[in-house]
């Protein structure tokens, strides 16, 4: 019984480890895909010189490339247990 | 600290000696100082156990060392990494990854020592390495793939229509990739220094009170040196696993 309780312990332990590493990940690959898709819309509209419409169409597609990410790594971590 | 100086003093990098190599400003600044340092001492770590072989045929030789034993623990942690998600062949990149995670571990855990420097918290320290892994992952997929590479942007089995609109996505999520990797490091070093900072401000302000802030850090500070670790980590395994989508693709 004691061993069984400490073992509980020790998974509790690890799994909420596992949740903040993977909170940081979504957190940062959403983040991540949008910053590139900024950076990415701003050079498009410099060299075609159309101000609004390449930012905000790569903002909407980086957008779901960070969904994409996210669905990804959850699927990836499902396929692990 | 000193009163009115701003947490975030201990991010400035400052030049110890002045270097001026063509034009260029190449100062040893107190960044590479404590670079210096944390690759030495993985470099000592990691021979000094292994150094002083059996010149007495003792039976105390045949013990590994302590510090014997640290480092194989350390050289064993990185591979079964390996062996999880890339797998037997993914022995050749056992280098890469071991560098990168010792790099940072130790980069991460120096700058937890009071009045050192934290190079990781430097979004310039931590892009140059995830760009290093990038564009070896990149060219290691089109040395393994050839032109086959751009497959990697292409879902199989999708309808061709759906194409112009989820292969910018695809590149949008491949580029991502470096800018999340840096990030997250150089955001979890910087803020959790910060915050250290911060409350050891209010330390000093509240006076006898001072000593719940003062509780709250060192628990703080346990928590920074288990982030140092995890990010780490984290840093190994995506490293780890891109390696693994550029020898296998999908």
């Amino acid at each position: 019984m004691q061993n069984k309780n400490d073992n509980d312990k020790d998974d509790e332990r690890g799994s909420s480890l596992k949740g903040l590493s993977f909170a940081y990940r979504i957190s940062s690959e959403l983040l991540a895909a949008l910053i590139v898709s900024v950076i990415l819309g701003l050079l498009v509209d410099n060299f075609f010189d159309s101000r609004p419409i390449g930012l905000i169409s790569l903002i909407i597609l980086g957008f779901f490339a960070g969904l994409l990410n996210i669905y990804r790594l959850i699927r990836r971590i499902e396929n692990h247990k | 600290m000193a009163k009115g100086e701003s947490p975030l003093k201990q991010f400035e990098v400052q030049p110890i000696i002045d270097i001026n190599l063509f034009g260029f400003d190449v100062s040893f600044t107190n960044s590479a100082l404590w670079m210096t340092i944390t690759t030495l001492f993985i470099i000592g770590f990691f021979t000094l156990p292994f150094l002083k072989s059996s010149k007495t045929n003792s039976i105390e030789d045949l013990y590994p060392s302590r510090l014997q034993v640290a480092s194989e623990l350390g050289f064993n942690f990185i591979n079964s990494l390996i062996n999880d998600t890339i797998g037997k062949e993914g022995k050749k990149y056992f280098p890469l990854v071991f560098a990168l995670f010792m790099f940072i571990l130790f980069g991460n855990l120096f700058g937890m020592i009071p009045y050192s420097f934290t190079f990781t918290s430097h979004i310039i320290v931590t892009l140059a390495l995830a760009l290093g892994v990038f564009i070896f992952v990149t060219v290691l997929g089109f040395i393994k793939h050839g032109i086959k590479f751009f497959g990697f942007f292409v879902i199989p089995g999708l309808p061709i229509y759906m194409l112009p609109l989820l292969i910018p996505i695809e590149v949008i999520s491949y580029l991502s990739r470096p800018i999340s990797l840096s990030v997250r490091l150089f955001a979890n070093m910087l803020a959790g220094h910060t915050l250290l900072k911060v409350f050891a401000g209010f330390v000093s302000a509240l006076g006898f009170f001072g000593i719940l802030p003062l509780v709250f850090i060192i628990a703080l500070t346990g928590l920074e040196i288990l982030i140092a670790f995890l990010q780490a980590y984290v840093f190994a395994i995506l490293t780890c696993l891109y390696i693994n989508d550029a020898l296998h693709l999908h």
